[in-house]
């Protein structure tokens, strides 16, 4: 068997990305931001989300989010209309330890109150080396389970 | 005549040896999509001191080529988790196809590695590469890669020199592939630096990656911060 649990020194997954995630975005607790979507961009290498934050004086900032690429979304079965222009959404990022106002996707409260987590490469990734069938439960855009108003 | 029929002779039999050891798989069976399942970075690679002062140069918002869609390296692109990878194997070539930035890789199996053409023929930045079997192993050598960064994922900042001559080793067992890359590189490293990669086959296909600048960069935002 070529691939060993016991490998120590196996880069955890979560930590490389195309830019490497890690160097460019804080891993700890996630922030939250509130705002509307301007922009949503579906693509390679990274998808992004432009959103339109106010500030407690009505200052509006605008944010960058980033996401994985459009092609493991794709294969996460992510819906790519998740997120539209309009939207309302309240986002947790793992902010951006170099650039103001960047963060990196880890959960939204959409539009309509429901809750989506990324499930990530990793779940992924493990669906597939142990010949399991792929189910993101958390991922699923779950109605039932409601932010706090 | 006589020579050339001795020399042929041989030599043709020798291919068809060859193509029939191929045919009936002694090559280990690489054909196919691999999935990132993980990677080995050395914790100290035996940097020089012009590879430790080219480290400490390293920022990620602007030395790493892969936010301007130009591929990285071989090394860098194994290392991006989600984009497989798929390989076919030739008798006299083989192909890799990595879905990360479109790299479409040729890899030859007989000739001279300083006169090979381009491995990838769009990025000459990515040198030349030769092929060979060990046994069941494949291994490929590359050169003439364009001096700058090898690698901005795992060990982000580690440099290259165009010096650099890259061993490739692809060892299958079953549907689980690793790569074991060693890299010679007296320039920035003091001994040959070696990272591996580990990988799964998946039934899925190589998409498209049509890489955009816009998702790959943040020039407008790093502009905003420098008050451009």
């Amino acid at each position: 068997m070529l691939l060993s649990a016991s490998a120590a020194l196996l880069t955890p997954l979560a930590a490389v990305a195309h830019h490497s995630v890690a160097i460019n975005f804080e891993r700890g607790e996630p922030i939250e931001i509130r705002g509307t979507v301007k922009e949503v961009h579906m693509r390679n290498p990274h998808s992004q989300y432009v959103v339109a934050v106010p500030d407690a004086d009505g200052t509006i900032t605008e944010w960058l989010v980033e996401w994985s690429d459009r092609n493991s979304l794709v294969r996460r079965g992510v819906d790519l209309d998740l997120i539209k222009p309009g939207d309302t959404v309240t986002l947790a990022l793992w902010p951006s330890q170099r650039l103001p106002h960047v963060g990196y996707f880890v959960q939204a409260v959409l539009a309509d109150g429901s809750i989506y987590r990324d499930c990530g490469f990793v779940q992924y990734r493990e669906a597939v080396a142990n010949s399991t069938k792929f189910r993101c439960e958390d991922g699923t855009r779950d109605t039932a389970q409601r932010a706090d108003p | 005549m006589n020579t050339l029929l001795r020399l042929g002779i041989p030599m043709a039999a020798a291919c068809a040896l060859a193509d029939a050891a191929f045919a009936a798989g002694t090559r280990a069976d690489l054909d196919g999509v691999w999935l990132f399942y993980g990677a080995q970075v050395p914790r100290d690679p035996g940097l020089t001191p012009a590879g430790q002062e080219k480290l400490e140069q390293y920022d990620p918002l602007r030395d790493d080529t892969d936010t301007v869609c130009k591929p990285v390296t071989f090394t860098n692109i194994m290392h991006t988790p989600s984009p497989p990878i798929e390989i076919r194997q030739h008798a006299d070539r083989v192909e890799i196809n990595y879905e990360f930035m479109d790299v479409h890789r040729l890899v030859p199996l007989s000739g001279d590695l300083q006169s090979a053409p381009y491995t990838v023929a769009d990025y000459p930045h990515m040198g030349r590469s030769l092929g060979r079997y060990e046994n069941e192993t494949l291994v490929v050598d590359t050169v003439d890669v364009e001096a700058g960064y090898l690698d901005t994922l795992g060990f982000p900042g580690l440099p290259q020199s165009a010096d650099m001559r890259t061993e490739e080793r692809f060892v299958a067992d079953g549907d689980r592939l690793k790569v074991i890359v060693t890299h010679h590189d007296s320039v920035y490293y003091t001994k040959p630096m070696v990272m591996s990669y580990e990988f799964v086959r998946v039934d899925t296909d190589i998409m498209e990656w049509g890489c955009t600048l816009e998702g790959a960069n943040y020039d407008k935002r790093l502009d905003a911060a420098e008050g451009k």
